[in-house]
């Protein structure tokens, strides 16, 4: 059922008022012309006009868009992005084919503007290519792929943004249906393919990916979340009979894997012929082998607070996985044992995109994950004790929402800068649903199409739902998958990028009015030339303390600015920041006004002694 | 008289006009069955589908043929459109408390939460404790999912009233004290119900959480790991739905059914004469599976092959036909005087994996498969290659592990072969005995200079 007409079957008690009093005004007018004693009816006629106009009146205030509820523009067409998605060949119905493509927003040469780099999965017969975006000075970005060694074909899927080298330079990987390519930055605004040579190799369906340093020696790892031993053969129909995409449950789910980063080694190593990167599949090893599994969504960081990062992986109709790192190159699966494998109801829903971020400010990260329309999405907060979980979806008002959609990208940002995060949510099917009519998506995809969602964190542990009054971003259904945010035009705001299925990319640009104060802060080790990806940073006000982990891996498919960005209300000014770095160095910056971006250096604050727990 | 007989005339016309005029203004005003776009859907299920709207047009404010209506397009997959016929059946039927129902749990399905509304109109009409059950078990589910846990608590109470301290009141009270958070009582309930088999499955893995001995939850783990889906609770109103369902491959499904009632010779004569009659890849695929677990090997490949002309993208098909090939090649080779059929065969089965592999590289199996034709070919670096690869998309597969161990072993690489026995072993199943026998084979001579 299309959205319009789905609003049309929901009862309109204002509607049924309204056409009542239209029907009452008529009676009037013809009592008027018939009775004597008009200026009886001249009073009701007055008395129901009046009556119709304050509900009028009193309706349309209530659906209005006010200025602090408008949070988006669509601004695709100012800034001339021209990217539509090519899925490729639609009679194949191949299941990657309605399951979308990412995007990475990253300063790729280094001119202090996030450039945007979008994916492709045309296919062998296609000719389209990912595309990278140059953000120019006047705001527009400009096509600057060929050359840059970023344009290849294929069945592109996923794209994470992190300096593998510690050159300086942010390297590119992308995950493939079947495959994987790594590009490293050369920092001349080009990239070369190191694939072959760096020695990675995924012959499986690479989902979402992340880079960490789990084994702690200063160089990124790669965790590559796969999803399923797809069969393309297979035939699925919807249960009305017509041909549909499978879904995940007819195929075996596959191992998430690991690939340790030998850049320590090459460092050593003095032969000129060395590769220029390398890695090391180190999945049996670690223990990810173990438990295989539709993975979708991954993040890493220090769930369990020991110094040391840890893997969660969004598995689509099976329970998610929370890998635990035993310090010594392995893992330890305890999802369960830590109230996140499954909902509060006991059930594996199907995990898509992960976004994380301390909603109730009790200086622990919470994970909200997306999951099917017909599951929903849940809200695992963390707490009392660090790295246990508990589903609080409904107690934080997010069973509420004003409609439900297939969420993929999710991103929880603080949208209006009231110290809170807010959550975006990128919406669209994944089997046939009535069709929706927006003509832009033609006939094959409008019946997967649906409408995206923003939700506003009120503070107080309870979201309310402000989709209806963000039309640029919600209104119009489409099939949204990647889900990126990153300040673009430099006003510290956090805008966002969507990808969509076989349509346009869409920028979205923050236009809330009545914004509070802001930071935007990099973590920034010089030892090692590049962002400190796990690093947890708070920052301290008078009457808050704000929690950001930089890692860019949130979301799905998709790369996002790795700066910490905070929203810090009507704090003109901020009194300290906390970074543990990666490392287990805990250390204190001094406090500053609001409303600028700022990089932090290793070393160049206050140490502390941290207690470990 | 001729007043009268004009003022009856009068009366009749403006009795005859009366009647005509309501006739005409329900006909203007009967509702009208929803659109349901029926292109591409099979024959079946839209003549089943047209003959229900059939019914509701003929009868248009009769809640029977609008809740029927909304029953088969429910179970057809057409979710959104039956959620107004179950409205307009409740409008028609407002005593019935079945459309009431389907109306809300539709709409719950589908995100609206006026369906709680629904479910409790239709609560208040139920009359009976059957149908008082069968609504009252989904809406105390519901309400614990959507945090209302004080109406949650009522609604079980009530059930608790109809059936007593039942397994179905721990289980919503259990699912209760979880979404409370209340970790002792979620014990207390959950812990009653993990052996029943509607619930079983989901009470060990909550309680896995739940639990504050890890020992325990370790053991509530293991536990759940071995169990199957937990069954759906018997409801009256659900298990209607079943009816209206309608299944296009019955041929199949007669197959399986005698198959899984152990009458294993009947099942196959059904499947023999289905590949006969009509020779469809999914049938014939059965058949060589069918046959492949009996060792009729030589059959099996027949059917895997005509399976695999019929559907030449299906790569699982080429990959079975490898395996069946295989096996027979195994056959042949302990026959005396089949080495030479038996090299044929195994060239075969490697042709076969390639092209699975070509269409389906991920098809852990085909490397597999393919490998250990290419061993009995005596072609072993070519078959460690397989097993490598066969390693890399299916690392959680002891067999993938044990085959390229004894490969390298057989190569002269023990050490690296003796890393990938023990791999195996360590993803092997519990009753698996195979890799900690290769290793026990192997390790040994590693040892020795």
């Amino acid at each position: 059922m299309s959205h319009e007409a789905a609003e049309a079957e929901r009862p309109q008690p204002e509607r049924g008022r309204r056409r009542w009093l239209v029907i009452a005004l008529l009676a009037g007018v013809v009592a008027f012309l018939r009775v004597r004693r008009r200026w009886l009816v001249v009073l009701v006629i007055a008395l129901l006009a009046g009556g119709t106009a304050y509900y009028v009146l009193r309706s349309s205030s209530r659906n209005a868009v006010t200025e602090e509820d408008l949070w988006f523009a669509d601004v695709t067409d100012d800034v001339g992005l021209q990217f539509v998605q090519d899925p490729g060949d639609l009679n194949r119905w191949l299941l990657p084919q309605i399951h979308g493509t990412g995007v990475a927003i990253f300063d790729y040469d280094g001119d202090e503007r996030l450039d945007l780099y979008l994916l492709n999965f045309g296919g062998a017969n296609s000719k389209s290519t990912n595309r990278l975006y140059k953000n120019m000075p006047d705001g527009t970005f400009k096509d600057v792929t060929e050359g840059s060694g970023l344009g290849i074909g294929g069945e592109n899927v996923g794209v994470i943004v992190g300096d593998v080298n510690n050159d300086g330079w942010p390297d590119v990987v992308v995950t493939q249906y079947i495959g994987v390519k790594l590009f490293l930055n050369r920092g001349d605004g080009t990239f070369a393919d190191v694939t072959e040579e760096s020695g990675l190799k995924n012959p499986l369906w690479g989902a979402s990916a992340n880079l960490f340093d789990y084994d702690r020696d200063g160089y990124l790892d790669l965790v590559i979340a796969n999803y399923i031993d797809l069969d393309p053969a297979q035939v699925c129909l919807h249960i009305n009979g017509k041909r549909d995409y499978c879904g995940p449950s007819a195929f075996r789910g596959t191992a998430t894997k690991l690939f340790r980063n030998r850049g320590a080694e090459l460092a050593q190593n003095k032969n000129p012929t060395k590769p220029r990167a390398a890695f090391e599949d180190v999945t049996v090893k670690a223990g990810l082998a173990a438990a295989p599994g539709p993975g979708l969504g991954v993040y890493c960081a220090d769930f369990t607070g020991d110094g040391w990062p840890d893997i969660f992986i969004a598995n689509d109709a099976q329970p998610n996985h929370l890998w635990i790192n035993q310090k010594n190159g392995t893992f330890k699966e305890e999802a369960h044992f830590r109230g996140i494998a499954l909902d509060a109801m006991g059930v594996a829903q199907a995990g898509m995109g992960v976004a994380i971020g301390d909603i109730d400010g009790d200086g622990l990260f919470d994970v909200y994950v997306t999951h099917l329309s017909s599951d929903r999405n849940t809200l695992w907060r963390q707490g009392p004790k660090r790295g246990q979980f508990t589903d609080r979806t409904a107690q934080a008002g997010l069973m509420a929402t004003e409609w439900r959609g297939t969420g993929f990208g999710t991103v929880l940002a603080d949208f209006d800068h009231n110290g809170w995060p807010d959550i975006a949510i990128a919406n669209g099917a994944v089997s046939r649903g009535t069709p929706t009519p927006n003509p832009e998506l033609g006939e094959h995809f409008s019946e997967y199409s649906e409408r995206n969602q923003l939700i506003r964190n009120s503070g107080d542990g309870k979201f309310l739902d402000v989709s209806s009054k963000n039309k640029p971003f919600c209104g119009t259904a489409n099939v949204a998958r990647g889900l990126a945010v990153g300040d673009l035009d430099g006003d510290g705001a956090l805008d966002m990028v969507l990808t969509t299925v076989g349509a346009r990319a869409r920028v979205f640009r923050n236009v809330a009015r009545n914004r509070g104060h802001w930071l935007l802060v990099r973590a920034y080790d010089p030892r090692l030339k590049r962002d400190a990806y796990g690093a947890e940073v708070t920052a301290v006000t008078t009457t808050r303390r704000i929690l950001r982990v930089i890692n860019p891996g949130d979301s799905y498919l998709c790369s996002s600015d790795p700066r910490a960005h905070f929203g810090l209300g009507d704090a003109s000014r901020f009194e300290a920041i906390h970074v543990l770095w990666p490392d287990g160095l805990s250390e204190t910056f001094p406090g500053g006004p609001a409303d600028r971006a700022f990089t932090l250096e290793r070393g160049k604050g206050r140490a502390e002694t941290v207690k470990v727990p | 008289m001729k007043r009268r007989r004009a003022l009856l005339i009068v009366l009749s016309l403006v009795g005859a006009l009366g009647v005509a005029g309501r006739y005409a203004w329900r006909s203007y005003t009967a509702p009208v069955p929803p659109h349901v776009p029926l292109e591409g859907v099979p024959e079946e299920k839209v003549e089943r589908i047209r003959t229900a709207q059939q019914a509701v047009r003929a009868t248009p404010r009769s809640g029977a043929a609008w809740g029927e209506l909304g029953l088969t397009l429910l179970a057809n997959g057409f979710l959104e459109q039956s959620i107004p016929c179950f409205a307009h059946a409740h409008k028609f039927s407002p005593k019935e408390p079945r459309w009431p129902y389907f109306l809300g749990s539709t709409m719950l399905t589908s995100g609206r939460r006026e369906g709680f509304d629904k479910m409790r109109d239709a609560l208040a009409l139920a009359r009976t404790p059957k149908d008082r059950r069968a609504v009252l078990l989904p809406l105390a589910r519901a309400l614990v999912q959507d945090g209302q846990f004080d109406e949650a608590a009522k609604r079980t109470e009530e059930l608790r009233a109809i059936e007593g301290d039942s397994p179905t009141v721990d289980y919503v009270l259990g699912l209760l004290a979880v979404g409370r958070n209340d970790r002792e009582t979620a014990r207390a309930h959950l812990g009653r119900v993990t052996d029943h088999p509607c619930a079983r499955l989901r009470a060990c893995t909550l309680l896995v959480a739940v639990v504050d001995d890890e020992k325990v939850a370790r053991e509530y783990l293991r536990k759940s790991a071995d169990m199957p889906m937990d069954l759906p609770w018997p409801d009256g109103f659900e298990d209607d739905l079943a009816r209206y369902r309608i299944d296009s491959n019955r041929g199949l499904a007669r197959y399986t059914e005698l198959y899984d009632k152990g009458q294993h010779e009947e099942a196959l004569v059904i499947l023999r004469e289905l590949v006969a009659n009509s020779p469809e890849p999914g049938t014939c695929f059965m058949l060589g599976f069918t046959l492949m677990s009996r060792n009729e090997f030589a059959e099996a490949a027949a059917n895997f092959r005509k399976a695999s002309q019929l559907s030449p993208r299906d790569a699982k098909l080429h990959m079975f036909l490898s395996m069946a090939l295989s096996l027979q090649g195994q056959n042949r080779l302990n026959a005396p005087g089949g080495q030479a059929e038996a090299a044929q065969l195994f060239r075969d089965a490697v042709q076969a994996a390639d092209t699975a592999i070509r269409l389906r590289h991920g098809l852990v199996d085909a490397h597999l498969t393919r490998g250990q034709a290419l061993k009995n070919l005596g072609l072993l670096p070519e078959a460690i290659a397989s097993f490598r690869q066969a390693v890399l998309i299916g690392p959680e597969f002891a067999e993938m592990h044990q085959a390229l161990g004894e490969a390298l072993a057989e190569s002269g690489q023990l050490r690296e072969g003796i890393e990938y026995l023990e791999n195996a072993v360590r993803f092997a199943k519990p009753k698996e005995t195979k890799p900690q026998q290769a290793l026990d084979k192997w390790k040994p001579k590693a040892k020795t200079p």
